[in-house]
Protein backbone atom coordinates (compact mmCIF):
# COMPACT_ATOMS: atom_id res chain seq x y z
CA UNK A 1 0.00 0.00 0.00
CA UNK A 2 1.26 3.66 -1.09
CA UNK A 3 1.80 6.70 0.67
CA UNK A 4 -0.99 8.03 -1.36
CA UNK A 5 -3.36 4.93 -0.61
CA UNK A 6 -2.85 4.81 2.83
CA UNK A 7 -3.85 8.65 3.53
CA UNK A 8 -6.85 7.92 0.92
CA UNK A 9 -8.28 5.37 2.91
CA UNK A 10 -8.03 7.65 6.49
CA UNK A 11 -9.52 10.33 4.75
CA UNK A 12 -12.53 8.26 3.77
CA UNK A 13 -12.57 6.84 6.80
CA UNK A 14 -12.62 10.62 8.43
CA UNK A 15 -15.34 11.33 5.82
CA UNK A 16 -17.20 7.92 6.79
CA UNK A 17 -17.17 9.27 10.36
CA UNK A 18 -18.52 12.33 10.19
CA UNK A 19 -20.64 11.54 8.43
CA UNK A 20 -22.51 8.84 11.00
CA UNK A 21 -21.01 10.86 13.95
CA UNK A 22 -23.70 10.35 16.01
CA UNK A 23 -24.66 6.49 15.55
CA UNK A 24 -21.04 5.83 16.15
CA UNK A 25 -21.10 7.75 19.61
CA UNK A 26 -24.05 6.09 20.12
CA UNK A 27 -22.90 2.46 19.89
CA UNK A 28 -19.51 2.91 21.52
CA UNK A 29 -21.90 4.47 24.88
CA UNK A 30 -23.72 0.99 24.71
CA UNK A 31 -20.11 -1.16 24.74
CA UNK A 32 -18.97 1.16 27.58
CA UNK A 33 -22.54 1.00 29.24
CA UNK A 34 -22.42 -3.32 29.19
CA UNK A 35 -18.32 -3.02 30.11
CA UNK A 36 -18.96 -1.34 33.28
CA UNK A 37 -21.91 -3.07 34.45
CA UNK A 38 -19.91 -6.00 33.54
CA UNK A 39 -17.29 -4.98 35.78
CA UNK A 40 -19.85 -3.52 38.69
CA UNK A 41 -21.45 -7.16 38.43
CA UNK A 42 -17.86 -8.99 39.06
CA UNK A 43 -17.07 -6.97 41.55
CA UNK A 44 -20.70 -7.55 43.48
CA UNK A 45 -20.35 -11.21 43.05
CA UNK A 46 -16.64 -11.94 43.57
CA UNK A 47 -16.32 -9.15 46.33
CA UNK A 48 -19.04 -11.17 48.76
CA UNK A 49 -21.69 -8.05 48.46
CA UNK A 50 -24.08 -10.50 46.91
CA UNK A 51 -24.01 -12.48 50.58
CA UNK A 52 -25.67 -9.37 52.52
CA UNK A 53 -27.69 -7.79 50.11
CA UNK A 54 -31.14 -8.25 51.51
CA UNK A 55 -32.65 -5.33 49.24
CA UNK A 56 -32.97 -8.40 46.73
CA UNK A 57 -36.31 -9.84 45.85
CA UNK A 58 -37.20 -13.36 48.69
CA UNK A 59 -35.28 -11.48 51.40
CA UNK A 60 -38.19 -9.00 52.60
CA UNK A 61 -38.74 -11.46 55.98
CA UNK A 62 -34.55 -10.71 56.64
CA UNK A 63 -35.17 -6.74 56.37
CA UNK A 64 -37.84 -7.03 58.75
CA UNK A 65 -35.83 -9.04 61.04
CA UNK A 66 -33.05 -6.63 61.61
CA UNK A 67 -33.41 -5.54 65.28
CA UNK A 68 -32.27 -1.74 64.99
CA UNK A 69 -30.74 0.36 62.17
CA UNK A 70 -27.36 1.57 62.47
CA UNK A 71 -26.57 4.83 64.48
CA UNK A 72 -23.85 6.84 64.43
CA UNK A 73 -22.99 7.15 67.49
CA UNK A 74 -20.10 9.95 69.46
CA UNK A 75 -18.19 9.06 72.74
CA UNK A 76 -16.60 11.68 74.91
CA UNK A 77 -13.23 10.49 74.92
CA UNK A 78 -11.73 13.43 76.99
CA UNK A 79 -13.51 14.59 80.28
CA UNK A 80 -12.09 12.88 83.38
CA UNK A 81 -12.84 9.62 84.35
CA UNK A 82 -15.32 8.59 86.96
CA UNK A 83 -16.98 5.69 88.51
CA UNK A 84 -20.09 6.80 86.98
CA UNK A 85 -18.49 7.13 83.79
CA UNK A 86 -17.58 3.25 83.77
CA UNK A 87 -20.96 2.36 85.11
CA UNK A 88 -22.80 4.25 82.10
CA UNK A 89 -19.98 1.88 79.59
CA UNK A 90 -21.28 -1.33 80.97
CA UNK A 91 -24.70 -0.37 81.17
CA UNK A 92 -24.28 0.47 77.35
CA UNK A 93 -22.17 -2.89 77.14
CA UNK A 94 -24.88 -4.52 78.89
CA UNK A 95 -27.37 -3.54 76.37
CA UNK A 96 -25.31 -4.85 73.20
CA UNK A 97 -25.05 -8.22 74.92
CA UNK A 98 -28.47 -8.06 75.53
CA UNK A 99 -29.32 -7.79 72.16
CA UNK A 100 -26.73 -10.33 70.69
CA UNK A 101 -29.06 -12.88 73.06
CA UNK A 102 -31.85 -12.17 70.95
CA UNK A 103 -30.22 -13.19 67.51
CA UNK A 104 -29.05 -17.13 67.32
CA UNK A 105 -25.73 -17.86 67.96
CA UNK A 106 -25.48 -21.13 65.98
CA UNK A 107 -24.91 -22.91 68.51
CA UNK A 108 -28.69 -25.11 67.89
CA UNK A 109 -28.90 -28.02 65.92
CA UNK A 110 -30.41 -26.72 62.90
CA UNK A 111 -28.59 -29.12 60.53
CA UNK A 112 -28.98 -31.89 62.94
CA UNK A 113 -30.30 -35.18 61.95
CA UNK A 114 -33.57 -34.60 64.33
CA UNK A 115 -34.40 -31.23 62.72
CA UNK A 116 -33.91 -32.54 58.47
CA UNK A 117 -35.75 -36.00 60.04
CA UNK A 118 -33.15 -37.90 58.57
CA UNK A 119 -30.41 -40.32 59.88
CA UNK A 120 -27.06 -39.70 58.74
CA UNK A 121 -24.71 -40.59 61.49
CA UNK A 122 -25.14 -43.64 64.18
CA UNK B 1 -9.64 -89.04 61.10
CA UNK B 2 -11.48 -87.92 63.90
CA UNK B 3 -9.21 -85.18 64.34
CA UNK B 4 -9.99 -83.86 61.27
CA UNK B 5 -13.66 -84.47 61.67
CA UNK B 6 -13.24 -82.30 65.06
CA UNK B 7 -11.08 -79.82 62.99
CA UNK B 8 -13.52 -79.21 60.02
CA UNK B 9 -16.79 -78.65 62.64
CA UNK B 10 -14.49 -75.93 64.82
CA UNK B 11 -13.31 -74.55 61.48
CA UNK B 12 -17.20 -74.17 60.70
CA UNK B 13 -18.34 -73.24 63.95
CA UNK B 14 -15.49 -70.67 63.74
CA UNK B 15 -16.52 -69.22 60.36
CA UNK B 16 -20.49 -68.94 61.65
CA UNK B 17 -19.24 -66.84 64.18
CA UNK B 18 -17.24 -64.59 61.72
CA UNK B 19 -19.98 -64.34 59.79
CA UNK B 20 -22.77 -63.93 62.41
CA UNK B 21 -20.55 -61.02 64.05
CA UNK B 22 -19.87 -59.68 60.97
CA UNK B 23 -23.58 -59.44 59.87
CA UNK B 24 -24.38 -57.81 63.82
CA UNK B 25 -21.70 -54.65 62.70
CA UNK B 26 -21.81 -54.35 59.39
CA UNK B 27 -26.12 -54.72 58.56
CA UNK B 28 -27.06 -51.52 61.06
CA UNK B 29 -24.55 -49.66 59.27
CA UNK B 30 -25.20 -50.32 55.52
CA UNK B 31 -29.06 -50.50 56.45
CA UNK B 32 -28.35 -46.60 58.16
CA UNK B 33 -26.67 -45.75 55.15
CA UNK B 34 -30.12 -46.88 52.70
CA UNK B 35 -32.03 -45.22 55.29
CA UNK B 36 -30.34 -41.77 55.30
CA UNK B 37 -30.18 -42.05 50.77
CA UNK B 38 -33.71 -42.88 50.87
CA UNK B 39 -34.98 -40.87 53.65
CA UNK B 40 -33.27 -37.64 51.96
CA UNK B 41 -35.03 -38.77 48.78
CA UNK B 42 -38.74 -38.68 50.24
CA UNK B 43 -38.07 -35.78 51.81
CA UNK B 44 -35.86 -34.05 49.69
CA UNK B 45 -38.46 -31.17 48.45
CA UNK B 46 -39.04 -30.09 51.89
CA UNK B 47 -35.41 -30.09 52.81
CA UNK B 48 -34.55 -27.22 49.86
CA UNK B 49 -37.29 -25.45 51.57
CA UNK B 50 -35.84 -25.96 55.03
CA UNK B 51 -32.62 -25.30 53.60
CA UNK B 52 -33.31 -21.41 51.82
CA UNK B 53 -35.54 -20.88 55.29
CA UNK B 54 -32.57 -21.55 57.17
CA UNK B 55 -30.27 -19.14 55.31
CA UNK B 56 -32.37 -16.60 55.07
CA UNK B 57 -32.55 -16.64 59.29
CA UNK B 58 -29.01 -17.54 59.32
CA UNK B 59 -28.24 -14.16 57.32
CA UNK B 60 -30.39 -12.14 59.65
CA UNK B 61 -28.30 -13.29 62.09
CA UNK B 62 -25.02 -13.07 60.71
CA UNK B 63 -26.50 -8.94 60.13
CA UNK B 64 -27.92 -8.17 63.79
CA UNK B 65 -24.53 -9.29 65.42
CA UNK B 66 -22.08 -8.16 62.84
CA UNK B 67 -23.90 -4.73 63.49
CA UNK B 68 -23.98 -5.27 67.24
CA UNK B 69 -20.55 -6.23 67.09
CA UNK B 70 -19.41 -3.21 65.57
CA UNK B 71 -20.69 -1.16 67.84
CA UNK B 72 -19.39 -2.75 70.69
CA UNK B 73 -15.93 -2.13 69.18
CA UNK B 74 -16.17 1.27 68.62
CA UNK B 75 -17.81 1.87 72.65
CA UNK B 76 -14.91 -0.42 73.81
CA UNK B 77 -12.18 1.65 71.40
CA UNK B 78 -13.37 5.55 72.62
CA UNK B 79 -13.67 3.94 76.47
CA UNK B 80 -9.87 2.64 76.05
CA UNK B 81 -9.29 6.52 74.20
CA UNK B 82 -10.84 7.92 77.49
CA UNK B 83 -8.84 5.73 79.56
CA UNK B 84 -5.18 6.47 77.90
CA UNK B 85 -6.21 10.00 77.88
CA UNK B 86 -6.61 10.22 81.65
CA UNK B 87 -3.59 8.28 82.15
CA UNK B 88 -4.96 4.92 83.60
CA UNK B 89 -3.34 1.64 82.75
CA UNK B 90 -5.59 0.28 79.62
CA UNK B 91 -3.30 -3.01 78.87
CA UNK B 92 -5.67 -5.45 79.74
CA UNK B 93 -8.48 -3.58 77.68
CA UNK B 94 -6.27 -3.14 74.95
CA UNK B 95 -5.49 -7.14 75.05
CA UNK B 96 -9.40 -7.69 75.65
CA UNK B 97 -9.82 -5.46 72.24
CA UNK B 98 -7.42 -6.88 70.26
CA UNK B 99 -9.01 -10.36 71.14
CA UNK B 100 -12.49 -9.13 70.09
CA UNK B 101 -11.33 -7.93 66.71
CA UNK B 102 -9.66 -11.27 66.09
CA UNK B 103 -12.62 -13.13 67.15
CA UNK B 104 -14.87 -11.20 65.11
CA UNK B 105 -12.87 -10.90 61.89
CA UNK B 106 -12.73 -15.00 62.17
CA UNK B 107 -17.07 -14.90 62.39
CA UNK B 108 -17.04 -13.34 59.90
CA UNK B 109 -14.65 -15.51 57.62
CA UNK B 110 -16.51 -18.62 59.06
CA UNK B 111 -19.80 -17.16 58.25
CA UNK B 112 -18.47 -16.83 54.55
CA UNK B 113 -17.58 -20.10 54.36
CA UNK B 114 -20.62 -21.59 56.20
CA UNK B 115 -22.92 -19.84 53.89
CA UNK B 116 -21.06 -20.81 50.93
CA UNK B 117 -21.35 -24.76 52.43
CA UNK B 118 -25.09 -24.07 52.59
CA UNK B 119 -25.06 -22.67 48.61
CA UNK B 120 -22.91 -25.70 47.75
CA UNK B 121 -25.98 -27.94 49.84
CA UNK B 122 -28.81 -26.41 48.32
CA UNK B 123 -27.42 -26.86 44.12
CA UNK B 124 -27.09 -30.87 44.62
CA UNK B 125 -30.18 -32.91 43.19
CA UNK B 126 -30.77 -34.66 46.27
CA UNK B 127 -33.57 -36.56 44.41
CA UNK B 128 -30.81 -38.35 42.36
CA UNK B 129 -27.45 -37.84 44.44
CA UNK B 130 -28.64 -38.23 48.42
CA UNK B 131 -25.52 -39.20 49.15
CA UNK B 132 -23.85 -36.26 47.63
CA UNK B 133 -26.21 -34.09 49.50
CA UNK B 134 -25.64 -36.20 52.92
CA UNK B 135 -21.48 -35.53 52.27
CA UNK B 136 -22.33 -31.49 51.87
CA UNK B 137 -24.64 -31.46 54.59
CA UNK B 138 -21.76 -32.88 56.90
CA UNK B 139 -20.03 -29.78 55.77
CA UNK B 140 -22.16 -27.39 56.33
CA UNK B 141 -22.54 -29.16 59.67
CA UNK B 142 -18.84 -28.35 60.67
CA UNK B 143 -18.88 -24.88 59.58
CA UNK B 144 -21.61 -23.62 61.07
CA UNK B 145 -20.05 -25.16 64.31
CA UNK B 146 -17.26 -23.34 63.51
CA UNK B 147 -19.35 -19.89 63.55
CA UNK B 148 -20.82 -20.97 66.96
CA UNK B 149 -17.30 -21.48 68.35
CA UNK B 150 -16.30 -17.77 67.38
CA UNK B 151 -19.68 -16.65 69.14
CA UNK B 152 -18.53 -18.45 72.12
CA UNK B 153 -15.25 -17.15 72.27
CA UNK B 154 -16.57 -13.66 71.37
CA UNK B 155 -18.92 -14.01 74.45
CA UNK B 156 -16.76 -15.25 76.59
CA UNK B 157 -13.96 -12.04 75.86
CA UNK B 158 -17.49 -9.53 76.15
CA UNK B 159 -17.70 -11.39 79.55
CA UNK B 160 -14.01 -10.64 80.73
CA UNK B 161 -13.90 -7.28 79.28
CA UNK B 162 -17.44 -5.98 81.78
CA UNK B 163 -16.00 -8.06 84.87
CA UNK B 164 -12.31 -5.77 84.10
CA UNK B 165 -14.37 -2.67 83.62
CA UNK B 166 -16.55 -3.08 86.89
CA UNK B 167 -13.38 -3.69 88.74
CA UNK B 168 -12.43 -0.75 87.72
CA UNK B 169 -15.74 1.32 88.61
CA UNK B 170 -15.35 0.10 92.10
CA UNK B 171 -11.28 1.09 92.53
CA UNK B 172 -12.88 4.54 91.11
CA UNK B 173 -15.50 4.88 93.76
CA UNK B 174 -15.33 7.44 96.41
CA UNK B 175 -14.41 6.60 99.61
CA UNK B 176 -17.54 6.27 102.37
CA UNK B 177 -17.98 9.71 103.90
CA UNK B 178 -17.15 8.17 107.48
CA UNK B 179 -13.44 6.86 106.42
CA UNK B 180 -12.75 10.18 104.37
CA UNK B 181 -13.52 12.24 107.75
CA UNK B 182 -11.35 9.75 109.92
Amino acid sequence: MSKKQLKDLVHRARCHFRHYKLTVALVIAVLLTFVLTGVSLVIYGLGGFSRFDISRPGLEKVRQSLTKPSVEKTYDTTSPVTAKTVESFVNELDDYTGDLKKNDNFAAPSLSDEELQITTSQ
Amino acid sequence: MTDSLAYRVVKKLHLSVVFLIFGLVASPAMVLAQDASQLTKERCTWLDGYIDTLRQSDLSSRLNRGRDYDNISKQTDAFAQRLRNNHIDTGIFDDLSRQFTDQVSQFRDSYAHYDDSLIALATVDCKNHPDEFIAKLEQARSKRSEIAARVSQIDGILQQYREKATVLQTQLQPAPASQATQ
